[in-house]
């Protein structure tokens, strides 16, 4: 049970942090974006994450 | 720090409920500004839970059990981004893009309450705190072996992340594919993807080499690359089994290039080498779509591929030989 947890927990994680350039198409819409400036945005999840690890160093 | 201090069920209930809020935060996001800022927040809260899912295992299961049930926790992300893959382009295409990322916001809120409560009982098993740290040797950071393993690894990263950002783009754009059936694709090759992965350790296994399996992968991938690059020139109908191939190509080296970084840097530096490894990890997958941006503005969209595979050939020499 708390490998099923751990699992989808982090599954929740992964789509959260990855998910954006699968929506691509429709975050240039929303944003009258253009392919580049839209996977600019996809990329920014990163950031986030990158700042949280190096403050828990 | 958070995780040493508050512990797995704590860390990973707020960082479950933190990502669903600031997912909900990108309906009133002003502008792609407003957006940026909010996906930074997203990845910032949606990150801790990696690491502390892996110290639960750590915490639950004994070191007979560990192994497998590592493994198995691996493969969230090839199942995460299978299911985004899936189910996010179909989403989106019914509420737009603020809508569609509800979804892994719902599932973010969904798991929260369920980590509260069923991580709640104290650890049984997990006896063993990991290695001593008495008598570290000296840090294998003195020498070029390890950072040329994170090198390789970062320089991988590009053409995983750009593969991952633009494939299903290409697919719509270049190839007149519906988003949904290019997502539902895309979510298939995480199949073979994830396999590839067991593979590659396999084989590594075998022939005694992390990094000599790694430098074939690189310049198997590299190639298919630039293949892929070229295929609206060459043979337009070879761009969507080769960008197909190139999506599992791209993932295959993650995990023989963590297990060499942690086998380089010994057993009493391995958690700092691989959260350091992580890092890197990051910080390729964030600067990869910055700088693919500029290829796509100057030249297009599948020149990014020849440019992966510019990277490829440069972790082909990173990477260290006679090395395990």
């Amino acid at each position: 049970m708390i490998l099923a947890v751990a699992l989808v927990a982090q599954i929740a994680s992964v789509s959260a942090l990855f998910g954006v350039p699968f929506v691509l198409p429709e975050l240039r819409v929303a944003y009258d974006l253009t392919t580049a400036q839209a996977g600019t945005l996809a990329g920014l999840s990163s950031l986030g994450l990158l700042l949280t690890l190096l403050a828990g160093e | 720090m958070i995780i040493d201090r508050y512990g797995e069920r704590f860390t990973m209930t707020a960082s479950l409920l933190l990502t669903a809020f600031f997912l909900g935060l990108l309906n009133t996001a002003e502008g792609p500004i407003g957006a940026g800022a909010v996906l930074v927040l997203v990845g910032a809260a949606a990150g801790p839970v990696n690491a502390a899912s892996g110290r639960l295992i750590l915490g639950w299961f004994t070191m007979r059990e560990r192994g497998l049930a590592m493994g198995i926790r691996q493969t969230a992300q090839p199942l995460g981004i299978a299911l985004s893959a899936a189910a996010l382009p179909i989403a989106a295409a019914h509420w737009g893009f603020t809508g569609a990322m509800l979804l892994p916001a719902a599932l973010a809120m969904v798991m929260a309450p369920l980590v509260a409560v069923l991580t709640a009982t104290p650890r049984q098993k997990g006896t063993d705190p990991g290695p001593a740290t008495a008598s570290r040797p000296a840090s294998p950071y003195r020498h070029p072996t390890i950072w040329r393993v994170h090198g390789a690894s970062m320089l991988l990263g590009v053409p995983q992340f750009t593969v991952m950002t633009y494939a299903l783009v290409y697919l719509v754009q270049e190839h007149g594919w519906s988003a949904p059936a290019a997502g539902a694709v895309l979510a298939v090759a995480q199949v073979p993807g994830a396999a590839s992965r067991l593979l590659l350790g396999v084989w590594s296994d075998r022939v005694g080499s992390r990094l000599r399996p790694v430098r074939t992968i690189a310049a198997v991938s590299g190639a298919a690359l630039l293949l892929l690059s070229l295929s609206p020139l060459v043979l337009p109908v070879a761009g969507v089994p080769l960008l197909l191939a190139c999506v599992v190509l791209s993932m295959s080296h993650n995990g023989l290039t963590f297990t060499s970084v942690a086998e380089t840097a010994g057993l009493p530096w391995a958690g700092r080498a691989m959260a350091a490894q992580n890092s890197l990890q990051a910080l390729s997958s964030m600067l990869t779509p910055f700088m693919m941006a500029v290829v796509i503005h100057w030249y297009g969209l599948s020149p990014v591929f020849a440019v992966s595979a510019a990277f490829c050939a440069a972790a082909i020499v990173a990477v260290p030989i006679a090395r395990r």
